[in-house]
Order: C-alpha cells, then structure tokens, then sequence
C-alpha cells in the first residue's frame, strides 16, 4: 500500500512533465486493497492510452476520443490487475501512436525527466509513442508502464530515458483491447527499470496461456522457458549487422555499440559482422504497410456510435468529414490520406503488395541469420534524445531515422530489447543498444541482456 | 413404384422476346444462418429490443478483435456441399471498405479473392405457373463467401406541427455482425420463372438442413438480381434490383425491369443506365442509387487480424455426415421417393399444414395409391372444405387414414358416394368426433355403399325406375334430354349413389334400345 501511495505522491510531483492524461489514483488505492486481500503484494502500473480500460477514459492523445471510456479492459491489463498491478494513470503518446516524439498529442506534450529542464518552451524528447510511459517509469512512479510497439514506440523512448523496453514476440502478449496502429506489426510491450523484470511482467501476462479473443495470439513454448536459459555470455553466437552502420548513426551510439561488442567478446561471445542488405528498405516497406492499416482501422471514427462530432452535420458525409478533420491531427490525417491512395485499385499492386513482399524478404533474411546466430545487437536509436526544438526544427525527420533501427524487429515479429548502456558525451543522455533473438526466443533474449548489463 | 410423370427436356422459354433481345439475370443471395451468435463476436442473435444484442467488437470498439464462429464455417461448408461447390484448402478474409452509418467498422469482413467455395453446379426443377413442362436447369454458382451483416437504419420522420419538424436516423446494430453467406450465381438465368424457382428450392433446402431461418420477409434471405438485355448477342448494360423481399416481388420486380430494359432498348437511341434499382409496393422497379457502381473502390485489404481459414478433413467430413444424417428435403421426397411433379413437391413443401397432411398419407397410403390420384382428390377435399367452411386440410391421423383408403378403394366406389364419405369424414372428423367415428371400410361394409358394377342389377334397377314413373319415363322415351338426366339422377338416388353415373346413363341407352 505504501508502495502505491509513494507512486501517486511522485505522480503530483511530476505532473508537469505531461507523463499522464488520466490520473486514477483511486482506482490504484481500490486495486491495492483488493491484491492485498488476495495475498498479492500490490505493484503501481501505468498503462499507455491506447489500451482499453473500462473505469477510465481511453483517447490516444486526439480529440476524437477525448471523452471515450471502453465497455471492456485490454487483456493485459486484466491480466496484471489480476496479479496485484494497481493502475496510477493512462499515459500520454503520440496521437494514436503515430510518431516517436510524444510531443503533438492533443494534451499538450510528454517532457523527459532524465535532466533538469532549461527552458519552459523546450525539453528534451521523452522519445514515443510510448513516452509517458518510459517516463513514468524513469521518473520511479511506477514499477512497469505498458507500451504498445509498433516500429519502435517502447523500445525508443526506452532508450532516450535510459530503462528496459521489451518488444516481445508479435501475439504472445495480447491485442485485445490494445487499439491498433498497424495490426500486424503491434506488440503491446514492457517497460521497467531491469531486463529481469521485463521478463517477470511478461510471464505474469502469459501466465494465463493464449487469449481467445486475439485470434493471432502465440505462446511461448514451456520447454523453451527453462531449456533455452541463457546463463553465460561464453559461446553466445552474436551478429552483427553492418547496414545498422549508417549515416545516420552518431558518435555516440556508434561508440557504446562498439563498446557492447566488445564486452561480449571479453565475455567469451563468438561475435560475427553479418549483412542484412534488405534492412535499408524497411523504412519504406514500413510506410506503406502502416499507411493502410492506418486508412483502414481510423475508417470506424465517423462519429456515429461513439468519438467526437462536428457541429457541421447538415449531411452524414458532412458530418463524418468535419468530424474527423476537426478532431484528428495532421499526421494521423496525412496517413489516412497516404493509405486510402496505396489501398487503391489501381496502386495496391504497385504499393502494397510490393511492400507486403518486401516484408517477406526482410524476414526471410533475418530469420536466416538466426540459423547462424542467436542475437543480433544494433543501436536501438541514431543517438541520444533530441530536444523539441531539434525536431521541430528538422520538420520532425529525424523520427524516421531513429525508426530504422527498431522496424525490421516488427516486421518480421522477433523480440527485442533495449538495455541502457551509457551516456552521451556532450549532455550525459541516456544511450540505448538492441538486442533481437529469433520468433519465441523471448527468455532467452531477456536473459542475455540481463547478464549484459550485470556487467556493464 | 411410384414414378414420375413429367418431362426431363428442357423446355423452350416462355418470355415473350422478340428474337433481338435475351434477358440475362444473375442472383446475389444473403442468407442469414441461424447460428446462435455472430460471426466475429460471442454475442446471441437472439431477438431483442433494438441495441441489446451489441457486443463490443458489432460497434467496431476499437481495440477489440474478431474471432472466428466454428459454427458458421460449418454451415457453410453444408451449404458448399449442398450446391456442389468446389471447397478450397483454405480461405481468407478481407476488409470491404466504404461509409455507411450502420455499418460500424467503415468497413465489411467479407471474403473477396479467396472465398470459402466457389465454382458450384446446382440443378433444379423449372415449372411455370400453370401447365408448362417443368425442366432440369443447372445453376453455376460463381462463389460463396461468408461476411459480416450490417446494423439498420431506421428513419423517423417527424411529423410533429412545429416549424423545425425534421426527419431523424436511427441505427439498430442487433444485426451488425451477424453471419452471411453471400451466394453469387452467374448471370444464368433466362426467365424469372428461372431464378425464382431456384430461390424457392434453395430456401427449401437451407430451412431443411438447419442453416437458416429462410424467412424473406424478416431478411434471412436477401436477394439482388442484376438484370441486362442482350442485343443480338451482345452484352448489354445491366442494372442492380435490391430489396426484393418476398418471392411473388423477386418474380414481378425482373419481369417489369425486363419489359422496361426492352422498352428502352426498342427505341434506337434508348440506353440502360448502369443504376442500383429497388421496388416498390406494386413490384416495380424504380431508381434508388443514381451512383456507377463500377466506380466504387471498396479498397480492399486482407482482414490482418484473422489468420488464413484452412479447412481441416475432419471439418469437410463432419459438414458431409451431417448432411448425410438430416437426409434429403421434403420437396426432394415428395419428389423422388413419393412420385409427385416437380411443382406440387415445392407447392407442398412450403406449405407446412399441406406437408404434414401429405405426409400422413404417404404414412398410411397403400401400395396402390399414387401420388397424382392423392394430388386429384386434394383438390376435390379443398373444394369440399372451402363449401362447407371447413378447414383445409384436416389435421387428424384418422382421417389422412381414412382419406388414403377411401382412394386406394375409388375404383370400388362410385365418384358421388366418395365425394359424399370424404365430406363425412372431413367434417367430423375436424369436430374431434371421429373417436366416435368408425373406420370408412367398416362404415361402407355396414351399409354396402359399394359401387354396383353388375349390368343385371343396374338394369333392374332402370326397370323399375322407369315403371313407377311412368309420366317421365314417356318423356324419356321421346328423348327429352332433360327428362332422361332426371330419370338417370333417380336411378342413383334410388341405389343409394352406388351407381356411377355412366353406368346409369349406358344403363338407360339399353333399356330404351331393347
């Protein structure tokens, strides 16, 4: 209970950095004394805004949900209340988890926490679109924040705000009540202060074996739990991919993935340079794959049974129309646009079917590296946090380029962690490195990273 | 053995076109399946007041998921069987997009390129209305595809005297996400005779194997018919006929839209315009949707979130078991166990009360009974009933009994004597009186109703007809027509209507030629 109400306490305490858009703080206090009765030592949880909850309001940052509370609860989410998780507040993200800043969402932006703030019209970018999440847990409010993670959204700002963000195996932790950016990219995900308890939470959560109600939904093998434990670096089969060396890459990843590479090796790792020549092209795949799904899981906003309406309704389409324009931001709209084109009938052969065919090369590709090694480590972002001002300044660009190191794990459905391994030289910000195991590997993936940073 | 008494050739076509032009007609059918939830969600189908058969995922929550009903794969995997369809190993669904207010998800799950069967042959029997030939006609079924249905729509028009009175929407989702399987034919049909005699058996045959309700009025089978003319030969445009909601309108709605495409098309400039027609209350067809709709881009997508539907052995077995075990319709007994023509086996089997009656006749009939003797004297008892305000047909086991026998001992009964015993019995029998009533045979026995079928006798009879009415016996023998019908009636009422009437009549010729 003391351990719930230091978590509410230090949740007024960072209000300021727009870490949550619902606070429910009681229903946190009910949750603690319902685990408690049952024996269950009660743990504070904070939940990205994009899985349902049933007691408070779900909006992925856009108006157009800004007063929508869900029938149901997100499976997951019954699964850790189940099991003593008591839920301080939704977090703040990316309007409907587009973006890797947290900084345009419609209740105003998600300011890091790692450093003291200079300015009130700049801060250091939380990362996204799970960043009130990662700086839920950075700040120490909460033991584990949920994320969802479609092209990076957990494992980015895991790395700008220096903690653990697990992307595990796509469907081994359920999409019901998670609402969808790119169906067959998203993975609800973990973030927490150590590899170990990423694990924890994630058999907690599958604890209850696959769920009905998401029909993609996988689980991890028993055996694989126990036998493909990880309890030594020495003889660990370790790639490298050389195409994650691009232009992009600053001194600062540059160097701390050099270091990584080198612990292992001192660690007794066979550590291998591998060629992953289609990675370059998951940027693109990515865009027009996500762009559809967008067009088409946006396409149920039309105001009718639930969401924001326009006063403007003098006819249905107008009233959809206005409706959605009103309410959604320009980066949600452009995909909805970019998507409708690429679903056209006369561009979804040139579009679409080419990317869902890249996708299959960029994971026949990567899952054949995985018969000669058992991880992959890359940066998990070009360098440190940006600020606003930087983004805003480069038009937000620099999004796509940090999304070129965390694409390729969703596309091809693989787990993947970020572990922070040291900071940057000039402002001392956190610095992330990835690690990817092959489909089902997840314990083994979280093993090796706990082991890595037990060392470093 | 009962044996059919009709024509398998295909009979020539009965539309009146002139040559230049041949209607062609294809059919889209939704049928409802009556599982006992929906397609995607665990939510009943059950009736209820509007919005309270609403899971989550029917009103497109976002965040919630589709998982797939077995029960609905099952019955479409009958209903493949049932038209000879081709199963593919496995199926896929896809997302049809396009707005409309009850339809939540902006988008259908439906199956586009890769249904759950398709390339299906289905023959029939088509019968007109009256004294046609009926013929086998094979329909080809394009595909089948099972997909979500759609919420309703239902508008209020305001009709309250103050100055803002304006009409409102109101949307129902208790349907939204229930199961369909949509039946797509080519565009094989020449006449509407054709294409409604197939919805009629293919009703018949989803009510019988349990796939659905099959009632059109309550929009368990939902049929669109496009309708084109060819011009000597060639394709013409067609145009769309929905919300056809009952047999009779599917049948006066595509003559009338025939007979309007042949009125256009007659005058030399006239052109069909590509449109989505409806009905209205008389059956005709009037525009409803000005739109082409072969501009419409439903942006298709593979629905992500449901794997590929591979059909397991097992499942195909089970689905052909099950068929097997509910064996064939009642329109197909009637037809081939039973001997009936093609049209009574469908006239009868869509008539329940018919049916069942039927169906106590075959129960009781004896060998020598056959179909179109029970089918004449069903007519005879309908015209008895409808004199003597009865109601047809009786319900009773006794008197389908006694029915059967007093047929299979017509040859032994004069036609007078068993129109009489029928009304008897029919008539009793209704007022629950026939547990006092006895069995026909013993009832004849008694009071030896048998035919009289010895000339001796019959002539004796005449004799002395003709000796105690001496008066009309002259006039007969003048041959006064009307007179000689008198007699000839007396000579039956007199042998207690066990003399047929030509038997009396040649009886009379005799006496008067001697």
């Amino acid at each position: 209970m003391q351990r719930i109400e230091s978590a509410i306490e230090k949740a007024v305490k960072f209000r300021r950095h727009g870490i949550f858009i619902s606070e429910t703080f009681d229903l946190a206090r009910t949750q603690a004394r319902e685990a408690i009765q049952k024996g269950i030592t009660p743990f504070p949880v904070a939940v990205k805004d994009c899985f349902l909850t049933n007691t408070a309001n779900t909006t992925c940052a856009s108006q157009m949900l800004e007063n929508y509370c869900a029938p149901v609860n997100a499976t997951i989410v019954e699964r850790i209340v189940a099991n003593g998780g008591c839920i301080i507040g939704k977090t703040n993200l990316d309007e409907f988890c587009m973006g890797t800043s947290s900084a345009l969402g419609h209740f105003g932006p998600v300011k890091s926490a790692v450093k003291e703030e200079d300015s009130p019209d700049d801060w250091i970018i939380p990362g996204g679109s799970s960043g009130g999440s990662a700086v839920a847990v950075q700040a120490g409010i909460v033991d584990l924040a949920l994320g969802s993670d479609t092209g990076g959204s957990t494992r980015n700002p895991a790395a700008f705000n220096g903690i653990y963000g697990l992307k595990p195996t796509y469907g081994v932790l359920s999409r019901y009540g998670l609402i969808p950016l790119v169906n067959s990219l998203d993975s609800p995900s973990i973030l927490a202060t150590s590899a170990e308890k990423c694990w924890k939470y994630l058999e907690i959560m599958t604890s209850k074996g696959i769920d009905a109600a998401d029909s993609t939904s996988v689980t991890l093998p028993e055996e694989s739990k126990e036998s493909s434990r990880i309890s030594s670096l020495k003889g660990l089969k370790v790639g490298i991919p050389i195409e994650y060396h691009n232009e992009c890459l600053s001194e600062d990843a540059w160097r701390h993935w050099n270091r990584i590479v080198g612990i292992l090796k001192r660690e007794g790792a066979i550590v291998r340079v591998i060629s992953l020549p289609t990675t370059k092209y998951s940027l693109a795949c990515y865009s027009v794959i996500a762009a559809a799904d967008v067009a088409s899981n946006m396409a149920r906003y039309d105001s009718v049974a639930y969401g924001h309406r326009s006063e403007k309704n003098e006819s249905t389409y107008e009233m959809y129309a206005t409706s959605r324009s009103e309410s959604l931001n320009t980066v949600v709209r452009r995909r909805i646009f970019a998507g409708n084109y690429f679903l056209m009938k006369q561009y979804r052969k040139l579009y679409l079917d080419k990317a869902l065919k890249v996708r299959r090369l960029i994971t026949d590709e990567m899952l054949a590296a995985f018969n000669e090694v058992d991880i992959l480590v890359t940066p998990t972002a070009t360098g440190p946090a940006p600020k606003y001002s930087q983004l805003r300044d480069t038009l937000f660009s620099k999004e796509d380029d940090d999304d070129y190191f965390t694409q390729a794990a969703n596309l091809v459905g693989i787990p993947a962690i970020s572990i922070p391994v040291g900071r940057s030289d000039e402002d001392g910000l956190p610095i992330g490195v990835q690690l990817m195991a092959n489909r089902l590997n997840d314990r083994a993936l979280c093993d090796v990273a706990q082991i890595l940073s037990g060392i470093i | 053995m009962w044996r059919r008494r009709f024509a398998t050739s295909a009979a020539t076509t009965t539309v009146a076109t002139v040559s230049r032009f041949k209607p062609v007609i294809g059919l889209e059918i939704h049928v409802q399946l009556n599982t006992r939830t929906k397609l995607f969600s665990r939510c009943p189908t059950s009736d209820a007041s509007p919005n309270r058969r609403v899971a989550p995922f029917d009103m497109a929550t976002p965040g919630t998921l589709p998982a797939l009903n077995h029960q609905c794969v099952h019955r479409a995997l009958k209903m493949s069987r049932l038209l000879k369809c081709h199963v593919p190993k496995w199926s896929r669904f896809d997302r049809k997009h396009y707005f409309y207010a009850d339809m939540p998800a902006g988008y259908q799950i439906t199956q586009n390129e890769y249904p759950i069967a398709r390339d299906g042959l289905f023959g029939y029997w088509v019968f007109g209305e009256e004294t046609d030939t009926p013929y086998w006609k094979e329909v080809e079924i394009v595909q089948l595809q099972l997909e979500q249905d759609s919420g309703k729509t239902i508008n209020i028009l305001d009709s309250s005297p103050s100055e803002s009175s304006e009409s409102r929407s109101l949307i129902d989702y208790n349907r939204a996400g229930c199961a369909l399987i949509e039946i797509v034919t080519s565009p094989c049909f020449e006449t509407a005779i054709e294409a409604i005699r197939f919805v009629q058996t293919l009703r018949l045959l989803i009510i019988h194997h349990n796939l659905s309700d099959g009632e059109l009025h309550r929009g368990h089978l939902r049929v669109d018919a496009n309708v084109s003319l060819t011009v000597d030969g060639k394709p013409g445009t067609r145009t769309e006929i929905k919300n056809m909601n009952s047999i009779r309108t599917i049948h006066t709605a595509i003559n009338f839209e025939i007979a309007r495409q042949f009125e256009i098309l007659s005058n030399s400039s006239g052109k069909v315009i590509r449109e989505t027609r409806g009905v209205d209350s008389e059956g005709r067809t009037v525009p409803m949707r000005e739109k082409d709709a072969e501009d419409t881009d439903y942006r298709f997508m593979v629905e992500p979130n449901l794997p590929i539907l591979k059909i397991r052995k097992e499942w195909m077995e089970g689905a052909e078991r099950e068929l097997e075990t509910q064996g064939i319709a009642d329109f197909e007994w009637l037809r081939d166990r039973c001997g009936f023509d093609p049209r009574s086996s469908i006239h009868i089997a869509e008539e329940p009360d018919l049916l069942a009656f039927v169906k106590r006749c075959v129960r009781f009939k004896d060998s020598g009974v056959t179909a179109d003797e029970i089918l004449y004297w069903m007519r005879e008892l309908k015209t008895i009933m409808q004199r003597s305000k009865g109601n047809y047909p009786p319900k009773s086991d006794f008197f389908a009994k006694q029915f059967t026998t007093l047929i299979h001992h017509s040859g032994r009964l004069t036609r007078l004597r068993l129109l009489d015993l029928l009304r008897f019995y029919a008539t009793s029998s209704e007022s629950e009186e026939d547990v006092l009533l006895e069995d026909v045979m013993e009832f004849i026995d008694k009071n030896d109703f048998w035919r009289i079928n010895d000339t001796e006798k019959i002539d004796k009879f005449v004799e002395e007809s003709m000796a105690k009415n001496g008066k009309l016996a002259e006039k007969v023998r003048s041959g006064h027509a009307k007179s000689f019908n008198k007699m000839r009636n007396l000579m039956i009422e007199t042998s207690e209507k066990r003399i047929e009437l030509e038997d009396a009549e040649d009886a009379i010729r005799r006496f008067l030629q001697r």
